[in-house]
């Protein structure tokens, strides 16, 4: 999101969500011409957003200091669906098929505004294309940022973008001192 | 108006200094003639000719010799036409006297304020650490006589501090959290910014001054 200096930094900017989606559509196509495989871009999708994430974590934390430091999968499937999916891209988001203790998720981003206008076709998503998978890059970088390392998967259905979240381990040897117990 | 916000800080992650600012302030200077023998005690200190004993008449402990009859000195040497002399020893030849010499009170080099910032991360740890509390905070606020020490320890990791005169009532959360936030807005969301790598942007540095201000106006309370 661009920002302009403006009297109420809190308050951020509103850009078009179809601007976004045509922005994010160039850029994936432009990948796929400089790419053979889609697994490829796939892969470079998740390490652009994992680069997003480290710095939204922060931007985030700093606009919203009441977040809690989590101490659970489940507060943070909660922090991520009523805070930072809303703030950032301005649509609801629910957590679920909670598996394996709590370690595994899955969030669904109804009305995904990436792939609002976007038709992708099937021959790309059978050779490994996932379209937004930049989502879930960011939502692992964010976590890592704090501290927490997960796996993200994400799967577009119709309307609906489903991010798999699998939980491995909180990052002890990176934790500030004071925010670890 | 006052200044009392003196010294803006952000330390990183490993405890390395990546932003600093400092208020802008005239560091005082003190010229006298001497006959012999001379009156304040010098030692070298940190390769300066430093005073380390004989305060009087505004020179004061910690002060350095800047010049010697007019002639620069740089650490402790002394330029005198074609030649270099140690100026603690040329201060100690009678032959060389009456001398006028101006003095200068110390400032903060660059390198100091990199030592400083990884002290000061370290004593953070080890503020957590000695807490006979658990799920303590590192430190938060550090107070002495001449000034306060405020400090905002990001979830991830990134320490801002400021640091205020000692009768400043300011209020420092508030300017500490609009750090945090000018921080990520003009560092992070640059694209070219490596994250803990020192801050080079003159957005930022714009950004900041005109938060300081506001600040300065407002006791600390900016709200945009």
């Amino acid at each position: 999101m661009s920002k302009a200096i403006k009297q109420n930094l809190a308050d951020s900017k509103k850009m078009s969500a179809e601007l976004f989606c045509l922005t994010y559509g160039a850029m994936v196509t432009e990948m796929l011409k400089d790419y053979e495989d889609p697994k490829d871009v796939t892969i470079q999708l998740d390490k652009m957003g994992f680069n997003m994430g480290t710095r939204l974590a922060d931007d985030f934390l700093a606009k919203n200091a009441n977040v809690p430091r989590c101490v659970d999968t489940r507060q943070i499937a909660d922090v991520l669906c009523r805070n930072a999916i809303p703030c950032y891209l301005g649509i609801s988001a629910t957590a679920s098929s909670w598996t394996s203790g709590d370690r595994e998720f899955t969030i669904t981003l109804e009305a995904n505004p990436l792939t609002e206008l976007v038709q992708v076709p099937a021959h790309l998503v059978s050779a490994g294309l996932s379209y937004s998978q930049l989502i879930a890059g960011a939502i692992r970088g964010a976590l890592e940022a704090v501290h927490f390392k997960v796996y993200a998967s994400a799967t577009d259905t119709g309307a609906n973008t489903e991010i798999r979240i699998r939980f491995d381990q909180v990052l002890k040897d990176s934790l500030p001192a004071g925010e670890d117990d | 108006m006052s200044n009392h916000i003196q010294h803006l800080f952000i330390i990183n992650r490993a405890g390395s200094l990546i932003y600093s600012w400092e208020a802008r302030t005239e560091t005082p200077e003190v010229e006298k003639t001497y006959e012999w023998p001379i009156d304040v005690h010098l030692e070298e200190v940190d390769q300066k000719a430093v005073v380390v004993f004989g305060e009087k008449d505004g020179i004061k402990l910690r002060y350095y010799v800047k010049s010697v009859n007019g002639e620069t000195v740089s650490g402790t040497r002394l330029q005198l036409g074609a030649q270099q002399v140690n100026v603690l020893e040329y201060l100690q030849e009678e032959d060389h006297y009456p001398v006028t010499v101006k003095f200068a009170a110390p400032t903060v080099s660059t390198n100091e304020k990199i030592i400083l910032s990884s002290m000061f991360h370290s004593l953070f740890t080890i503020a957590v650490q000695l807490s006979p509390c658990q799920k303590s905070s590192g430190v938060e606020v550090l107070e002495t006589t001449q000034f306060k020490l405020f400090c905002l320890q990001s979830r991830t990791g990134v320490k801002f501090v400021v640091i205020t005169s000692a009768a400043s009532n300011i209020a420092a959360d508030s300017l500490l959290s609009k750090m945090y936030e000018l921080y990520t807005d003009f560092a992070l969301k640059n694209p070219f910014y490596s994250i803990d790598m020192p801050i080079r942007a003159q957005k930022f540095d714009e950004a900041i001054k005109t938060l300081l201000e506001r600040a300065e106006k407002n006791n600390g309370a900016v709200t945009f």
